[in-house]
């Protein structure tokens, strides 16, 4: 027998979530009335309103621009130039479908959407494959990236100041930042608000700082239009790699419950679907479009053409030193640049601390030591000063990572079209189930990838 | 058609995105070769009209 949700409303539903606890109801009731007002507002004004009411969509773009991110559009920059913008934005644009789908749980899911998983699916889909494989161990293993990017950015900015300051002594000075911001959030509506300013913070940098450099190489606008414009991609299986694992990297599994969780921690419910719909647009699209197109053409403006590219973030970066100069254009871009893995390192440690207490049931109490601990786990990074990821545990975790990431995806459409989790909330929309379908298919067809590159079937 | 009956152990909604997975397979498996030369497009062109057709029976939203 299934067993049935309980009958709470949305609100009631928020004050169920414990991070949500902490904002008085007089906070939310004024957010209430201020998107009231809003509604009858110009429509400047009413942008202007949401993106200061918004948050988790700029949690979300600063989880997604990370390090992994930045280095493969910096690397399709410097080899295809300004051929593959296209992708950004239509990939994006496609995620948006699945966005909309947790917004829809965050406003009027009965429960908190891996409960509503662990109910109808099993503790497996919930608890297992979303929770523990799709969100804590990517947040664990993969901050380590964030933690070798962050302090090589240090390491060869810090000479431009002045002084020296290598990586073997700044990562304590990276630690103490972002284990600060990551332990002030949920602590109430002002501590969760300083880390989402900060997070726009940091995209405002980055959008500053490689908009800067932008200036500086120049842009060439023809191949700018028919790169944004005119779909391109290398030919053969090369393209067809580069297609899937754009489109597919864009918005994944974690970005999904991020954003779904991070609203629930806002006290978002039945009267904040629209600002979340904002939210996701104006802090998730734009941020991710523009950010990942100063990249791509900043490096096809300077090192499009060359032989013999480098191949991580750090080299690639240093290879703009010549072309920049070793002043004040440069300093710039490692700033925008330190951005990256400084607001992805804050985002994976929430999103640690989310996902092991949602797969354990655990009630979420930031003043607590379990929550501390939980948080701070993804710190352990740090290591990776020294000791890159051994090759085995980034085969292990990619490989449950890419063989499962889809089957959540038929999770979230499945529980989109089901009246038990979201009653006459659920999607009555083809278009929107198409788009959900298409994101669905894609990630299917980066796991099918996996196995045939396993088997020799691909390469 | 009710996608939300069951057949077995499963509803046709599930069934549908069981078989829009093996048809993904087909659509990859069937690039693969035709691109390595060692098969015409037929398997790939199967596949990827297989797919087309999931999505446009799967998008139809529970009555």
């Amino acid at each position: 027998m299934t067993p049935e949700a309980p009958h709470l409303d949305s609100e009631e539903n928020n004050l169920d979530f414990p991070l949500a606890k902490k904002i008085p109801q007089a906070v939310l009731d004024e957010e209430v009335r201020k998107l009231d007002e809003l509604q009858s507002a110009p429509i400047h004004k009413k942008l202007w309103g949401y993106a200061k009411l918004g948050g988790p969509g700029f949690m979300g773009a600063a989880i997604t621009l990370g390090a992994g991110t930045l280095t493969a559009s910096m690397l399709s920059g410097a080899q295809f130039g300004y051929k593959t913008l296209w992708v950004y934005w239509v990939a994006m644009g496609m995620s948006l479908f699945m966005m909309a789908a947790m917004a829809r749980f965050t406003s009027f899911g009965k429960e908190p959407f891996i409960r509503i998983q662990n109910r109808y699916h099993g503790k497996f889909m919930g608890s297992v494959l979303t929770a523990l494989v799709g969100l804590a161990s990517v947040a664990i293993i993969f901050n380590s990236g964030q933690y070798s990017l962050g302090t090589n950015i240090i390491e060869s900015m810090t000479p431009i100041l002045g002084f020296d300051f290598p990586r073997e002594y700044n990562w304590v000075v990276y630690m103490a930042i972002t284990a600060w911001l990551t332990l002030n959030y949920g602590t109430g509506k002002r501590g969760t608000r300083i880390v989402e300013n900060f997070m726009k913070i940091c995209i405002g940098l980055m959008i500053i700082c490689f908009g800067a450099t932008l200036f500086i190489v120049g842009i060439d606008w023809g191949a700018f239009i028919s790169g944004v414009f005119v779909p391109w991609l290398p030919s053969g299986k090369a393209g067809i790699d580069l297609f899937i694992a754009s489109s597919a990297a864009a918005v994944g599994v974690s970005d999904w419950m991020f954003f779904h969780y991070s609203g629930l921690a806002r006290g978002w419910g039945k009267n904040h679907e629209k600002l979340q719909r904002s939210d996701f647009s104006m802090g998730l699209f734009i941020p991710f479009v523009v950010i990942n197109f100063l990249i791509v053409i900043v490096f096809a403006q300077t090192l499009y053409g060359q032989e013999g590219l480098p191949e991580t973030a750090g080299q690639l970066a240093a290879a703009l030193e010549p072309l920049l100069g070793k002043n004040g254009a440069m300093l710039l871009f490692y700033i925008g640049f330190l951005a990256v893995p400084i607001s992805s390192s804050v985002g994976l440690g929430i999103l640690s601390g989310l996902a092991i207490h949602e797969a354990f049931g655990w009630k979420m109490d930031t003043s607590s030591l379990r929550w501390k601990i939980v948080v701070l786990l993804p710190q352990i990074g740090f290591l990776a000063v020294w000791y890159p990821n051994p090759l085995w545990l980034v085969i292990i975790i990619g490989a449950f990572l890419s063989l499962s990431n889809n089957v959540v995806g038929w999770s979230v459409y499945l529980l989109l079209n089901d009246k038990r989790a979201l009653g006459e909330k659920r999607s009555k929309s083809r278009i929107w189930n198409t788009g959900v379908l298409v994101q669905i298919t894609l990630l299917n067809m980066v796991a099918i990838l996996y196995v045939l590159n396993r088997m020799g079937i691909w390469m | 058609m009710d996608l939300d009956k069951k057949y077995g152990i499963f509803t046709l909604r599930i069934w549908g995105l069981v078989l829009n997975f093996i048809a993904n397979f087909l659509a990859m498996y069937g690039t693969a070769k035709y691109f390595k030369d060692e098969m015409g497009p037929a398997l790939m062109i199967l596949g990827l009209v297989l797919t087309v057709l999931c999505i446009g029976i799967l998008s139809k939203p529970q009555q």
